[in-house]
Protein backbone atom coordinates (compact mmCIF):
# COMPACT_ATOMS: atom_id res chain seq x y z
CA UNK A 1 0.00 0.00 0.00
CA UNK A 2 2.91 2.39 0.69
CA UNK A 3 4.06 2.25 -2.92
CA UNK A 4 0.53 3.05 -4.14
CA UNK A 5 0.28 5.93 -1.70
CA UNK A 6 3.67 7.26 -2.85
CA UNK A 7 2.59 6.99 -6.49
CA UNK A 8 -0.57 8.99 -5.90
CA UNK A 9 1.23 11.53 -3.73
CA UNK A 10 3.73 12.26 -6.48
CA UNK A 11 0.90 12.55 -9.01
CA UNK A 12 -0.92 14.98 -6.71
CA UNK A 13 2.09 17.28 -6.29
CA UNK A 14 4.30 17.19 -9.39
CA UNK A 15 2.00 19.41 -11.46
CA UNK A 16 2.40 22.22 -8.92
CA UNK A 17 6.04 21.80 -7.91
CA UNK A 18 7.77 21.05 -11.22
CA UNK A 19 6.67 24.33 -12.88
CA UNK A 20 8.00 26.27 -9.86
CA UNK A 21 11.40 24.60 -10.10
CA UNK A 22 11.55 24.82 -13.89
CA UNK A 23 10.63 28.47 -13.72
CA UNK A 24 13.51 29.17 -11.34
CA UNK A 25 15.95 27.21 -13.54
CA UNK A 26 14.88 29.02 -16.70
CA UNK A 27 15.17 32.42 -15.05
CA UNK A 28 18.55 31.47 -13.60
CA UNK A 29 19.74 30.97 -17.18
CA UNK A 30 18.56 34.45 -18.12
CA UNK A 31 20.18 35.90 -14.99
CA UNK A 32 23.40 34.03 -15.72
CA UNK A 33 23.58 35.46 -19.22
CA UNK A 34 23.21 38.99 -17.90
CA UNK A 35 25.55 38.42 -14.93
CA UNK A 36 28.63 38.38 -17.15
CA UNK A 37 27.91 42.07 -17.79
CA UNK A 38 28.50 42.87 -14.12
CA UNK A 39 32.08 41.66 -14.28
CA UNK A 40 33.01 42.98 -17.69
CA UNK A 41 34.72 46.38 -17.87
CA UNK A 42 33.20 47.35 -21.23
CA UNK A 43 29.57 46.38 -20.64
CA UNK A 44 26.95 49.03 -21.41
CA UNK A 45 25.37 50.60 -18.31
CA UNK A 46 21.89 49.51 -19.42
CA UNK A 47 22.98 45.88 -19.43
CA UNK A 48 24.51 46.25 -15.98
CA UNK A 49 21.24 47.68 -14.66
CA UNK A 50 19.31 44.80 -16.25
CA UNK A 51 21.77 42.37 -14.68
CA UNK A 52 21.26 43.86 -11.21
CA UNK A 53 17.47 43.69 -11.51
CA UNK A 54 17.69 40.14 -12.85
CA UNK A 55 19.77 39.14 -9.80
CA UNK A 56 17.25 40.79 -7.51
CA UNK A 57 14.30 39.04 -9.14
CA UNK A 58 16.18 35.75 -9.14
CA UNK A 59 16.90 36.03 -5.41
CA UNK A 60 13.22 36.70 -4.76
CA UNK A 61 12.30 33.70 -6.91
CA UNK A 62 14.65 31.44 -4.93
CA UNK A 63 13.00 32.49 -1.66
CA UNK A 64 9.52 32.20 -3.14
CA UNK A 65 10.28 28.77 -4.63
CA UNK A 66 11.49 27.29 -1.35
CA UNK A 67 8.49 28.70 0.52
CA UNK A 68 6.12 27.72 -2.30
CA UNK A 69 7.24 24.08 -2.40
CA UNK A 70 6.90 23.82 1.39
CA UNK A 71 3.41 25.31 1.25
CA UNK A 72 2.38 22.86 -1.52
CA UNK A 73 3.56 19.93 0.62
CA UNK A 74 1.85 21.17 3.77
CA UNK A 75 -1.38 22.01 1.93
CA UNK A 76 -1.36 18.51 0.44
CA UNK A 77 -1.38 17.10 3.98
CA UNK A 78 -4.23 19.40 5.00
CA UNK A 79 -6.30 18.64 1.94
CA UNK A 80 -5.85 14.83 2.26
CA UNK A 81 -6.87 14.58 5.89
CA UNK A 82 -8.73 17.68 7.00
CA UNK A 83 -10.77 18.76 3.99
CA UNK A 84 -13.67 16.83 2.44
CA UNK A 85 -11.09 14.54 0.80
CA UNK A 86 -10.46 13.21 4.30
CA UNK A 87 -13.74 11.27 4.06
CA UNK A 88 -12.13 9.20 1.30
CA UNK A 89 -8.53 9.16 2.56
CA UNK A 90 -9.41 7.98 6.06
CA UNK A 91 -11.85 5.29 4.90
CA UNK A 92 -9.35 3.59 2.61
CA UNK A 93 -7.87 0.30 3.89
CA UNK A 94 -4.53 1.99 4.59
CA UNK A 95 -3.02 2.41 8.04
CA UNK A 96 -2.48 5.89 9.44
CA UNK A 97 1.25 5.13 9.66
CA UNK A 98 1.32 4.46 5.90
CA UNK A 99 -0.62 7.64 5.17
CA UNK A 100 1.75 9.80 7.22
CA UNK A 101 4.89 8.12 5.85
CA UNK A 102 3.75 8.55 2.25
CA UNK A 103 3.11 12.27 2.74
CA UNK A 104 6.40 12.71 4.62
CA UNK A 105 8.56 10.77 2.15
CA UNK A 106 7.19 12.58 -0.90
CA UNK A 107 7.42 16.00 0.76
CA UNK A 108 10.98 15.26 1.90
CA UNK A 109 11.99 14.22 -1.63
CA UNK A 110 10.50 17.38 -3.10
CA UNK A 111 12.29 19.55 -0.51
CA UNK A 112 15.64 17.88 -1.22
CA UNK A 113 15.10 18.19 -4.98
CA UNK A 114 14.24 21.85 -4.42
CA UNK A 115 17.49 22.41 -2.48
CA UNK A 116 19.52 20.79 -5.28
CA UNK A 117 17.70 22.70 -8.01
CA UNK A 118 18.11 26.02 -6.20
CA UNK A 119 21.82 25.37 -5.68
CA UNK A 120 22.20 24.56 -9.37
CA UNK A 121 20.16 27.61 -10.31
CA UNK A 122 22.31 29.82 -8.07
CA UNK A 123 25.45 28.57 -9.80
CA UNK A 124 23.92 29.19 -13.22
CA UNK A 125 22.63 32.63 -12.21
CA UNK A 126 26.04 33.67 -10.90
CA UNK A 127 28.16 32.25 -13.70
CA UNK A 128 29.78 35.64 -14.20
CA UNK A 129 30.91 35.71 -10.56
CA UNK A 130 32.28 32.19 -10.76
CA UNK A 131 34.24 33.07 -13.86
CA UNK A 132 35.85 35.94 -11.92
CA UNK A 133 36.61 33.71 -8.93
CA UNK A 134 38.19 30.97 -11.03
CA UNK A 135 40.32 33.56 -12.84
CA UNK A 136 41.55 34.88 -9.50
CA UNK A 137 42.28 31.38 -8.18
CA UNK A 138 44.47 30.62 -11.18
CA UNK A 139 46.77 33.42 -10.06
CA UNK A 140 47.19 31.93 -6.61
CA UNK A 141 50.19 29.73 -5.91
CA UNK A 142 48.34 26.41 -5.53
CA UNK A 143 51.64 24.65 -4.90
CA UNK A 144 52.01 26.59 -1.66
CA UNK A 145 48.67 25.32 -0.41
CA UNK A 146 49.39 21.79 -1.56
CA UNK A 147 52.56 21.81 0.43
CA UNK A 148 50.57 21.96 3.67
CA UNK A 149 50.71 18.63 5.46
CA UNK A 150 47.25 17.10 5.71
CA UNK A 151 46.67 15.40 9.03
CA UNK A 152 44.66 12.16 8.76
CA UNK A 153 42.87 12.88 12.04
CA UNK A 154 41.86 16.33 10.76
CA UNK A 155 40.55 14.84 7.52
CA UNK A 156 38.53 12.36 9.53
CA UNK A 157 36.95 15.19 11.53
CA UNK A 158 36.17 17.12 8.32
CA UNK A 159 34.54 14.07 6.72
CA UNK A 160 32.52 13.44 9.87
CA UNK A 161 31.38 17.06 9.87
CA UNK A 162 30.32 16.86 6.22
CA UNK A 163 28.52 13.56 6.87
CA UNK A 164 26.67 15.05 9.84
CA UNK A 165 25.70 18.07 7.70
CA UNK A 166 24.25 15.75 5.06
CA UNK A 167 22.29 13.73 7.63
CA UNK A 168 20.92 16.90 9.23
CA UNK A 169 20.00 18.17 5.77
CA UNK A 170 17.69 15.15 5.49
CA UNK A 171 16.46 14.84 9.09
CA UNK A 172 15.79 18.49 9.83
CA UNK A 173 13.25 19.15 7.02
CA UNK A 174 11.42 15.92 7.96
CA UNK A 175 11.21 17.07 11.58
CA UNK A 176 9.94 20.46 10.41
CA UNK A 177 7.28 18.86 8.20
CA UNK A 178 6.09 16.63 11.05
CA UNK A 179 5.88 19.69 13.27
CA UNK A 180 3.55 21.35 10.78
CA UNK A 181 1.51 18.18 10.30
CA UNK A 182 1.04 17.90 14.07
CA UNK A 183 0.05 21.57 14.34
CA UNK A 184 -2.53 21.20 11.55
CA UNK A 185 -4.03 18.02 13.01
CA UNK A 186 -4.12 19.55 16.49
CA UNK A 187 -5.72 22.75 15.19
CA UNK A 188 -8.35 20.77 13.27
CA UNK A 189 -9.33 18.75 16.33
CA UNK A 190 -11.20 21.85 17.49
CA UNK A 191 -14.70 22.71 16.26
CA UNK A 192 -14.06 26.34 15.40
CA UNK A 193 -11.24 28.42 13.94
CA UNK A 194 -9.45 25.29 12.75
CA UNK A 195 -7.13 26.92 10.24
CA UNK A 196 -6.34 29.85 12.53
CA UNK A 197 -5.55 27.49 15.41
CA UNK A 198 -3.31 25.43 13.11
CA UNK A 199 -1.25 28.53 12.32
CA UNK A 200 -1.18 29.47 16.02
CA UNK A 201 0.08 26.02 16.94
CA UNK A 202 2.82 26.20 14.27
CA UNK A 203 3.98 29.43 15.91
CA UNK A 204 3.70 28.00 19.45
CA UNK A 205 5.66 24.87 18.49
CA UNK A 206 8.37 27.06 16.94
CA UNK A 207 8.72 29.07 20.13
CA UNK A 208 8.81 25.99 22.37
CA UNK A 209 11.35 24.26 20.13
CA UNK A 210 13.45 27.40 20.08
CA UNK A 211 13.78 27.17 23.84
CA UNK A 212 14.32 23.39 23.82
CA UNK A 213 17.10 23.71 21.25
CA UNK A 214 18.66 26.77 22.91
CA UNK A 215 19.21 25.20 26.32
CA UNK A 216 21.50 22.28 25.33
CA UNK A 217 23.33 24.43 22.79
CA UNK A 218 23.97 27.06 25.46
CA UNK A 219 25.19 24.40 27.89
CA UNK A 220 27.57 23.09 25.22
CA UNK A 221 28.96 26.56 24.55
CA UNK A 222 29.39 27.29 28.26
CA UNK A 223 31.20 23.97 28.67
CA UNK A 224 33.41 24.69 25.69
CA UNK A 225 34.44 28.15 26.83
CA UNK A 226 35.05 27.12 30.45
CA UNK A 227 38.60 26.25 29.47
CA UNK A 228 40.56 29.26 28.19
CA UNK A 229 42.67 26.88 26.11
CA UNK A 230 39.86 26.83 23.56
CA UNK A 231 41.07 30.16 22.23
CA UNK A 232 44.36 28.49 21.29
CA UNK A 233 42.84 25.20 20.14
CA UNK A 234 44.16 23.49 17.05
CA UNK A 235 42.06 22.68 13.96
CA UNK A 236 41.41 19.11 15.12
CA UNK A 237 40.02 20.24 18.48
CA UNK A 238 37.80 22.88 16.88
CA UNK A 239 36.42 20.40 14.36
CA UNK A 240 35.87 17.86 17.10
CA UNK A 241 33.87 20.44 19.07
CA UNK A 242 31.80 21.35 16.03
CA UNK A 243 31.05 17.68 15.44
CA UNK A 244 29.77 17.31 19.01
CA UNK A 245 27.57 20.34 18.37
CA UNK A 246 26.26 18.74 15.16
CA UNK A 247 25.53 15.43 16.91
CA UNK A 248 23.51 17.22 19.59
CA UNK A 249 21.62 19.11 16.87
CA UNK A 250 20.94 15.82 15.06
CA UNK A 251 19.67 14.13 18.22
CA UNK A 252 17.37 17.06 18.95
CA UNK A 253 16.04 16.97 15.37
CA UNK A 254 15.35 13.25 15.64
CA UNK A 255 13.56 13.69 18.97
CA UNK A 256 11.55 16.54 17.46
CA UNK A 257 10.55 14.40 14.49
CA UNK A 258 9.61 11.35 16.57
CA UNK A 259 7.59 13.42 19.05
CA UNK A 260 5.60 15.22 16.36
CA UNK A 261 5.12 11.99 14.39
CA UNK A 262 3.35 10.32 17.30
CA UNK A 263 1.34 13.47 17.99
CA UNK A 264 0.22 13.54 14.35
CA UNK A 265 -0.68 9.85 14.44
CA UNK A 266 -2.67 10.25 17.66
CA UNK A 267 -4.73 13.19 16.39
CA UNK A 268 -5.45 11.54 13.04
CA UNK A 269 -6.47 8.26 14.66
CA UNK A 270 -8.38 9.44 17.74
CA UNK A 271 -9.31 13.09 17.22
CA UNK A 272 -10.13 13.38 13.52
CA UNK A 273 -12.83 16.00 13.21
CA UNK A 274 -14.33 16.02 9.72
CA UNK A 275 -17.46 18.13 9.54
CA UNK B 1 -21.97 -13.31 11.81
CA UNK B 2 -23.58 -9.87 12.02
CA UNK B 3 -22.25 -7.32 9.60
CA UNK B 4 -22.74 -4.46 12.03
CA UNK B 5 -23.11 -4.73 15.76
CA UNK B 6 -23.36 -1.93 18.31
CA UNK B 7 -23.03 -2.66 22.02
CA UNK B 8 -24.03 0.18 24.32
CA UNK B 9 -22.53 2.51 21.75
CA UNK B 10 -22.24 6.06 23.01
CA UNK B 11 -20.64 9.09 21.42
CA UNK B 12 -20.53 12.41 23.18
CA UNK B 13 -19.43 15.75 21.77
CA UNK B 14 -18.66 17.64 24.94
CA UNK B 15 -21.60 17.14 27.30
CA UNK B 16 -24.00 16.32 24.45
CA UNK B 17 -24.56 12.62 23.63
CA UNK B 18 -24.96 12.27 19.86
CA UNK B 19 -25.52 8.54 20.36
CA UNK B 20 -26.83 7.25 23.67
CA UNK B 21 -26.14 3.60 24.46
CA UNK B 22 -27.17 2.15 21.09
CA UNK B 23 -27.63 -1.63 20.83
CA UNK B 24 -28.07 -2.76 17.26
CA UNK B 25 -27.45 -5.71 14.97
CA UNK B 26 -27.59 -5.68 11.18
CA UNK B 27 -27.52 -9.03 9.41
CA UNK B 28 -26.41 -9.64 5.81
CA UNK B 29 -28.78 -9.23 2.92
CA UNK B 30 -30.82 -6.22 4.07
CA UNK B 31 -31.35 -2.70 2.84
CA UNK B 32 -31.80 -0.66 6.01
CA UNK B 33 -33.11 2.87 6.18
CA UNK B 34 -31.40 4.88 8.91
CA UNK B 35 -34.05 7.52 9.41
CA UNK B 36 -34.36 10.47 11.69
CA UNK B 37 -34.54 14.24 11.81
CA UNK B 38 -31.48 16.45 11.64
CA UNK B 39 -29.20 15.94 14.63
CA UNK B 40 -30.59 12.51 15.53
CA UNK B 41 -27.20 10.75 15.27
CA UNK B 42 -27.40 9.13 11.82
CA UNK B 43 -24.14 10.55 10.49
CA UNK B 44 -22.42 9.96 13.83
CA UNK B 45 -23.35 6.26 13.70
CA UNK B 46 -22.06 5.99 10.13
CA UNK B 47 -18.81 7.78 10.97
CA UNK B 48 -18.26 5.46 13.94
CA UNK B 49 -18.75 2.43 11.68
CA UNK B 50 -16.13 3.88 9.30
CA UNK B 51 -13.59 4.58 12.00
CA UNK B 52 -13.82 8.33 11.41
CA UNK B 53 -14.88 8.76 15.04
CA UNK B 54 -14.05 6.75 18.16
CA UNK B 55 -16.76 5.80 20.67
CA UNK B 56 -16.93 7.53 24.03
CA UNK B 57 -18.34 4.35 25.58
CA UNK B 58 -19.34 0.97 24.24
CA UNK B 59 -18.18 -0.55 21.01
CA UNK B 60 -19.07 -0.99 17.37
CA UNK B 61 -18.08 -4.08 15.40
CA UNK B 62 -17.96 -4.69 11.66
CA UNK B 63 -17.98 -8.44 10.91
CA UNK B 64 -16.83 -8.98 14.48
CA UNK B 65 -13.91 -6.53 14.24
CA UNK B 66 -13.39 -3.04 15.59
CA UNK B 67 -13.15 -0.39 12.86
CA UNK B 68 -9.65 -0.35 11.37
CA UNK B 69 -7.72 -1.16 8.22
CA UNK B 70 -9.35 -4.59 7.85
CA UNK B 71 -12.93 -3.32 8.23
CA UNK B 72 -12.30 -0.46 5.80
CA UNK B 73 -11.65 -3.10 3.15
CA UNK B 74 -15.13 -4.54 3.87
CA UNK B 75 -17.12 -1.30 4.08
CA UNK B 76 -18.01 0.87 1.10
CA UNK B 77 -18.81 4.38 2.25
CA UNK B 78 -20.60 7.18 0.43
CA UNK B 79 -20.14 10.36 2.44
CA UNK B 80 -22.61 13.20 2.48
CA UNK B 81 -20.02 15.49 0.90
CA UNK B 82 -18.02 15.14 -2.30
CA UNK B 83 -14.82 13.49 -1.15
CA UNK B 84 -13.30 12.84 -4.57
CA UNK B 85 -10.12 14.85 -5.20
CA UNK B 86 -11.25 17.60 -7.57
CA UNK B 87 -7.94 17.74 -9.42
CA UNK B 88 -8.53 14.19 -10.71
CA UNK B 89 -10.18 13.20 -13.95
CA UNK B 90 -12.85 10.51 -14.05
CA UNK B 91 -10.31 7.97 -15.29
CA UNK B 92 -7.86 8.86 -12.53
CA UNK B 93 -10.59 8.50 -9.91
CA UNK B 94 -11.43 5.02 -11.24
CA UNK B 95 -7.75 4.05 -11.09
CA UNK B 96 -7.52 5.48 -7.56
CA UNK B 97 -10.36 3.28 -6.36
CA UNK B 98 -8.98 0.26 -8.23
CA UNK B 99 -5.58 0.77 -6.58
CA UNK B 100 -6.79 0.93 -3.00
CA UNK B 101 -9.91 -1.24 -2.90
CA UNK B 102 -9.26 -4.87 -3.88
CA UNK B 103 -13.01 -5.50 -4.29
CA UNK B 104 -13.49 -2.66 -6.79
CA UNK B 105 -15.08 -3.74 -10.08
CA UNK B 106 -13.49 -1.50 -12.69
CA UNK B 107 -15.61 -2.90 -15.55
CA UNK B 108 -18.84 -2.16 -13.72
CA UNK B 109 -17.73 1.38 -12.88
CA UNK B 110 -16.69 2.17 -16.44
CA UNK B 111 -19.97 0.80 -17.83
CA UNK B 112 -22.01 3.01 -15.49
CA UNK B 113 -19.82 6.04 -16.19
CA UNK B 114 -20.26 5.54 -19.96
CA UNK B 115 -24.03 5.18 -19.52
CA UNK B 116 -24.02 8.56 -17.78
CA UNK B 117 -22.08 10.13 -20.62
CA UNK B 118 -19.19 11.24 -18.41
CA UNK B 119 -15.91 11.64 -20.30
CA UNK B 120 -12.92 9.73 -18.94
CA UNK B 121 -10.71 12.82 -19.22
CA UNK B 122 -13.21 15.24 -17.66
CA UNK B 123 -11.94 16.82 -14.46
CA UNK B 124 -14.12 16.37 -11.39
CA UNK B 125 -13.68 20.08 -10.71
CA UNK B 126 -15.50 20.90 -13.95
CA UNK B 127 -18.53 18.69 -13.21
CA UNK B 128 -21.89 19.83 -11.88
CA UNK B 129 -22.82 18.91 -8.30
CA UNK B 130 -25.25 16.26 -9.47
CA UNK B 131 -22.69 14.65 -11.77
CA UNK B 132 -20.09 14.59 -9.00
CA UNK B 133 -22.60 12.88 -6.69
CA UNK B 134 -23.45 10.32 -9.35
CA UNK B 135 -19.78 9.60 -10.02
CA UNK B 136 -19.07 9.20 -6.32
CA UNK B 137 -22.05 6.84 -5.99
CA UNK B 138 -20.93 4.79 -9.00
CA UNK B 139 -17.47 4.36 -7.51
CA UNK B 140 -18.95 3.40 -4.12
CA UNK B 141 -21.43 0.88 -5.56
CA UNK B 142 -18.84 -0.64 -7.91
CA UNK B 143 -17.22 -2.33 -4.93
CA UNK B 144 -18.15 -5.84 -3.86
CA UNK B 145 -18.28 -4.77 -0.21
CA UNK B 146 -19.90 -6.52 2.74
CA UNK B 147 -21.49 -3.35 4.07
CA UNK B 148 -22.49 -0.25 2.17
CA UNK B 149 -22.91 2.93 4.23
CA UNK B 150 -24.61 5.64 2.24
CA UNK B 151 -24.97 8.97 4.05
CA UNK B 152 -27.72 11.11 2.53
CA UNK B 153 -27.22 9.77 -1.01
CA UNK B 154 -30.26 11.56 -2.42
CA UNK B 155 -30.17 14.86 -0.58
CA UNK B 156 -29.58 17.98 -2.64
CA UNK B 157 -30.22 16.47 -6.09
CA UNK B 158 -33.17 16.64 -8.48
CA UNK B 159 -35.89 13.93 -8.53
CA UNK B 160 -34.61 12.32 -11.74
CA UNK B 161 -31.15 12.01 -10.19
CA UNK B 162 -32.69 10.56 -7.04
CA UNK B 163 -34.37 7.84 -9.11
CA UNK B 164 -31.08 7.11 -10.85
CA UNK B 165 -29.25 6.87 -7.53
CA UNK B 166 -31.81 4.49 -6.05
CA UNK B 167 -31.78 2.30 -9.17
CA UNK B 168 -27.98 2.20 -9.06
CA UNK B 169 -28.06 1.12 -5.42
CA UNK B 170 -30.56 -1.67 -6.06
CA UNK B 171 -28.94 -2.94 -9.23
CA UNK B 172 -25.36 -2.97 -8.04
CA UNK B 173 -25.06 -3.90 -4.42
CA UNK B 174 -23.68 -7.30 -3.42
CA UNK B 175 -26.74 -9.46 -2.49
CA UNK B 176 -24.77 -11.04 0.39
CA UNK B 177 -24.08 -7.60 1.76
CA UNK B 178 -26.21 -5.06 3.55
CA UNK B 179 -26.86 -1.47 2.66
CA UNK B 180 -27.55 1.22 5.25
CA UNK B 181 -29.04 4.36 3.76
CA UNK B 182 -29.17 7.41 5.97
CA UNK B 183 -31.72 9.96 4.86
CA UNK B 184 -34.57 12.16 5.93
CA UNK B 185 -36.27 11.92 2.51
CA UNK B 186 -38.38 8.93 3.46
CA UNK B 187 -40.93 8.86 0.66
CA UNK B 188 -38.26 8.59 -2.02
CA UNK B 189 -36.29 5.81 -0.39
CA UNK B 190 -39.11 3.79 1.19
CA UNK B 191 -39.66 1.75 -1.97
CA UNK B 192 -36.18 0.15 -1.72
CA UNK B 193 -36.01 -0.50 2.02
CA UNK B 194 -36.73 -3.76 3.77
CA UNK B 195 -35.80 -2.59 7.29
CA UNK B 196 -36.00 0.75 8.99
CA UNK B 197 -34.23 2.20 12.00
CA UNK B 198 -35.66 5.37 13.54
CA UNK B 199 -33.18 7.50 15.49
CA UNK B 200 -34.01 10.46 17.71
CA UNK B 201 -31.65 12.36 20.02
CA UNK B 202 -29.17 9.48 19.74
CA UNK B 203 -31.65 6.78 20.74
CA UNK B 204 -33.30 4.04 18.68
CA UNK B 205 -37.05 4.71 18.57
CA UNK B 206 -37.88 1.81 16.25
CA UNK B 207 -36.08 -1.03 14.45
CA UNK B 208 -38.33 -3.25 12.40
CA UNK B 209 -38.93 -4.64 8.93
CA UNK B 210 -40.90 -2.52 6.48
CA UNK B 211 -43.41 -5.32 5.92
CA UNK B 212 -44.11 -5.62 9.66
CA UNK B 213 -44.65 -1.91 9.98
CA UNK B 214 -47.02 -1.78 7.03
CA UNK B 215 -48.95 -4.83 8.23
CA UNK B 216 -49.14 -3.92 11.91
CA UNK B 217 -49.50 -0.19 11.68
CA UNK B 218 -51.27 -0.06 8.35
CA UNK B 219 -49.32 2.95 7.21
CA UNK B 220 -46.34 3.77 5.04
CA UNK B 221 -42.93 4.40 6.55
CA UNK B 222 -43.21 8.05 5.55
CA UNK B 223 -46.53 8.40 7.39
CA UNK B 224 -45.16 6.59 10.45
CA UNK B 225 -42.08 8.81 10.43
CA UNK B 226 -44.24 11.94 10.38
CA UNK B 227 -46.26 10.57 13.27
CA UNK B 228 -43.27 9.53 15.39
CA UNK B 229 -41.28 12.68 14.78
CA UNK B 230 -44.15 15.15 14.83
CA UNK B 231 -42.96 18.56 16.06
Amino acid sequence: MLSKCLKHEFRATYALILPILLGVLVFSGITGLTSTALYSADSPTVLEIIAVFAQLIFNIMVGAASIGVTIVCVLRYWRSFHSDEGYLTMTMPVSTHTHIFSKLIVAEIWLLVTVLVLYLASIIANVGLFQEVFSAVEDVEMAGIADEVVDIAEMRQVFLFLLLCLIILVVSPAAGLLQMYAAISLGHSFNKYKKLLSVVFIYVFNQVLGILYFIPMLLLLVKAFENEAIFFADFNTVMSGMNIFMVVLLVLSILQGVGFYFMTHYFLNKKLNLQ
Amino acid sequence: MSLLECRALTKCFGPVPALNGINLTIEPGHIVGLLGPNGSGKTTLIKLANGLLTPTYGEILICGMHPGVQTKALVSYLPERIALPERMTTGQAVNYYADFFPDFRRDRAIEMICNLGIEEKQRIKAMSKGTKEKLQLILTMSREAKLYLLDEPIGGVDPATRDYILRTIINNYNPDASVIISTHLISDVEQVLDEVLFLRYGNIMLHDSVDNIRNEKGMSIDALFREVFRC
